[in-house]
């Protein structure tokens, strides 16, 4: 390596690592995550995308270099010296991958147990069912329904801030995928099977939810949302879902 | 050999139209395997253009919110065709053509080994793909479940039109050609060598097909046999992949992907070939690290066996953390090769040909695919980022930006030798700036909006979710793209109009192609060079700098 190509390459380096410092109190691009999972998942991408930050941007430097640096001059026709490889540098240029591989795995092995992981004991529990082309939401001790009507918007589920929600999921025809960007998280629905996750709101709001998997002609537009609310306001909503469900039971 | 050279030549018939028929029947029944080679390359550069079109049509319907020109039916056969045809009848076809005509060339054989058997299978490819576009006359238009055509979707009960038959036969059909090649090409290069040209000496396009071949013999056998039962479900009344009746979904994504991912590598290690080649010649050096290269190549062919359940970490069916491993351990013989490229170039005394123009964009396009690749590997990123339109980014950086940009560079590279004339450097440059430029402004904007949480094989999206303005700028970017494939037909017609003699080798090339005439004898050699290294036909232009001692195994 020459003299120069080391002073870029030295310089390309503190350049790429400064940007990288200043871009780590963001997001990176993606949904700051309105759950305690998705705010596990939202720490896992930013550590993914400094990594690849430094060793894209290590690589790209590299090939930038030996681009500029070891570009043919006009008239040079010389062959230039012929090597034909350096073993110590092979070695250590597929150890060096070989660490950095096993660092981000533990990295997504630690996240996805949390993220994964079911309480003992969840304080609410949904049942979901998707079907083509909509979603069943079935709150089931207090009897409480709500399904996807033609031409709306989808049916909301309502949570409690702070509290482990369990998501009980299947489909009922084709695969579907439960999906809410802002939860950082989805799961595919699949006939046959029925799938258990906790989710813990850490924020109020809506949030919008689609589904993810292929399933038809209406796939683009089964979606759902999800307002997440304060525990009183929660117990308030429930109990006037559950009066009005039993209502129109007893009309029926 | 000598039978092949003793011919009849057709110019001696003198009426001109039985001559252009002589020449139809010629091409038809060819078993040669450079004519064969040219067919599948242009089968599948049409294919390409279709698939490309139909790519032009989903990006007219999602530059804005609104579904303003395609049907949800229209658009579901247009997204799975397109993906159908790049992966099946263009991408990996492709390969197999490029390889039919170089693998012999390179190892210095006369043909391949089977050659009737070589006809045959681009016979299978070219009704396979017939088919799969026949569905688009059939009622319920052609095949609309994704080009993955996950059960149940795909069962009679939700798909009832014949157009998924069409297409389970029609990939059938290139499966089993992509097997018979494969078995050709091991077979190939396994008896075929030339004097000389010992395993440590092949050329790395050719290592990288032999490896392809045989990632090809464990992979396709299964999706057959997936797609096989998908027809015993849908027409005789079966129930494998039916939950309803007993059967299991995932059973289907399992044998899909046990070729699906694999196929990524079937497409992907020819043009690693390709740009093995090309690097090296145009930075004047030889390849850097020849052994460690090959067992890269090995290692990802044996890695790529172990990784397909990373397209199913939100099924909540299969061992996350196996599949996570081995997909991110798949990274470092990748990488491997990416050091490899760069200290060939490092300290060379590199020319910017066009071929080298489309290696470097590969280059800069494929990191991106690459370390977004890790990114995907992790399932917790994944849970988020999967069926987003940041997976199909991803994919894209590495079937377009990567294979697809080293399918420009090998027609660049190798058309000279397949024509015997040069294409035009100057249409050749701007091919490459529009579709580099064209490339990244289409498929960056959908990093963005995939993080963001765009699903994909949406004929729609709702305007308050932030994806309106990447989606435009995607749209834009991808008719600069098809642009710069038309600059390329351009410079075919003018090429081909305005003939430009190449010769035998007009890039100084390395391996064996680079010694015989353009385009080869029919026998594809009057007399092939003494073979000393992984370099004959650098070392027959330079002999001041041939190894002394390397040719002495060869005497007779």
């Amino acid at each position: 390596m020459s003299v120069h190509a080391r002073r870029v390459l030295s310089a390309l380096v503190v350049a790429v690592g400064a940007a990288l410092l200043s871009g780590c109190a963001s997001s990176f691009g993606i949904p700051d995550g309105a759950t305690e999972q998705g705010r596990d998942i939202n720490d896992l991408w930013g550590r993914f995308f400094v990594a690849s930050l430094i060793v894209g941007g290590i690589t790209l430097a590299l090939i930038v270099i030996a681009i500029v640096v070891f570009r043919r001059r006009r008239g040079d026709d010389a062959l230039p010296r012929q090597s034909e490889g350096n073993v110590p540098l092979e070695i250590v240029y597929t150890a060096i991958p070989i660490a950095i591989v096993i660092v981000l795995w533990s990295l997504s092995m630690t996240t996805e147990n949390r993220v994964l992981d079911v309480a003992d004991d969840p304080d609410v529990s949904v049942h979901v069912e998707a079907f083509a082309w909509g979603w069943r939401f079935g709150y089931p001790q207090e009897g409480v329904e709500l399904v996807s009507e033609p031409d709306t918007a989808g049916p909301q589920m309502v949570l409690p801030v702070g509290r482990t929600t369990r998501i009980r999921l299947t489909s009922d025809d084709v695969i579907h995928s439960f999906y809410v960007p802002d939860f950082l998280f989805k799961r595919d629905a699949v006939p046959g099977h029925v799938w258990e996750f906790d989710i813990t709101p850490a924020e109020t709001g809506v949030f919008e939810g689609t589904c993810a998997e292929f399933c038809g002609l209406n796939h683009a537009f089964m979606r759902f949302s999800v307002r997440v609310v304060e525990p009183a306001e929660y117990a308030s909503w429930l109990r006037t879902a559950a009066d009005a469900q039993a209502e129109q039971e007893a009309t029926l | 050999m000598s039978i092949t050279a003793e011919r009849p030549k057709v110019g001696a018939t003198p009426d001109p139209s039985h001559r252009r028929r002589g020449a139809i029947v010629e091409w038809l029944t060819t078993t040669d395997h450079k004519k064969l080679g040219v067919l599948y390359m242009c089968t599948a550069f049409f294919f390409f253009l279709v698939g490309g079109l139909l790519a032009l049509g989903i990006r007219l319907e999602l530059a804005e919110p609104g579904q303003q020109f395609f049907s949800s039916h229209t658009y579901a056969q247009m997204f799975t065709i397109h993906g159908t045809t790049m992966i099946f009848l263009f991408a990996a076809p492709f390969g197999l053509g490029l390889a039919n005509y170089l693998v012999p060339l390179q190892i210095g054989a006369p043909d391949m080994a089977f050659p009737r058997l070589n006809a045959l299978s681009y016979w299978l490819f070219a009704a396979g793909g017939l088919l799969i576009f026949l569905g688009f006359g059939a009622s319920g238009g052609a095949a609309g479940a994704g080009w993955t055509g996950y059960a149940p979707l795909s069962e009679v009960r939700w798909t009832p039109g014949a157009g998924i038959d069409l297409w389970i036969i029609g990939l059938t059909l290139t499966s089993i050609s992509g097997i018979l090649t494969g078995l050709n090409l091991v077979t190939t290069v396994a008896l075929l060598r030339a004097p000389g040209m010992t395993m440590w000496r092949l050329p790395v396009f050719t290592w990288d097909m032999l490896t392809t071949s045989v990632i090809i013999l464990m992979a396709f056998p299964p999706v057959a046999t997936a797609l096989s039962l998908l027809l015993i479900d849908r027409r005789l009344g079966g129930h494998v992949y039916d939950a309803a009746t007993g059967g299991d979904p995932i059973l289907y994504q399992h044998l899909f992907w046990f070729l699906g991912h694999p196929e990524v590598y079937i497409v992907i290690l020819p043009f690693f070939g390709v740009i093995t080649e090309i690097i090296p010649v145009f930075s004047r050096k030889p390849l850097f690290g020849y052994f460690g290269f090959i067992l890269a190549t090995l290692a990802i062919a044996a890695l790529s066996m172990t990784v397909w359940a990373h397209h199913m970490f939100t099924t909540g069916a299969v061992d996350n953390p196996f599949f996570s491993a081995m997909s991110m351990m798949i990274a470092v013989p990748t990488g491997v090769k990416f050091f490899n490229w760069i200290f060939t170039m490092w300290g060379g005394k590199i020319s910017f040909k066009t071929p080298m123009l489309f290696a470097m964009g590969f280059l800069f396009n494929f990191l991106i695919g690459g370390v977004t690749g890790v990114i995907l590997a992790s399932p917790s990123i994944d849970f988020h980022v999967q069926d987003t339109y940041f997976l199909v980014s991803h994919f894209h950086y590495v079937m377009m930006g990567g294979a697809a940009f080293l399918v420009f560079a090998a027609i660049y590279f190798w058309f000279p030798k397949f024509t015997g004339i040069k294409l035009r450097e100057s249409l050749g440059r701007l091919t490459f700036a529009l579709m580099f430029v064209g490339f990244n402004l289409t498929f960056w904007p959908q990093f963005v909006v995939g993080l963001r949480g765009m699903p994909r094989r949406i004929v729609d999206y709702p305007s308050s979710l932030g994806y309106d303005t990447p989606n435009l700028v995607s749209s834009i970017g991808s008719g600069v793209l098809a642009l710069g494939v038309l600059v390329f037909l351009i410079d075919l017609v003018v090429s081909l109009r305005r003939r430009v003699p190449a010769g035998g080798d007009p890039w100084g090339g390395y391996s064996l192609e680079w010694a015989t005439s353009s385009p080869p004898p029919e026998h594809n050699f009057d007399r092939v060079p003494p073979i000393r290294s992984v370099r004959p036909t650098f070392d027959l232009r330079h002999p001041e700098l041939a190894d002394p001692g390397a040719g002495k195994e060869v005497s007779p």
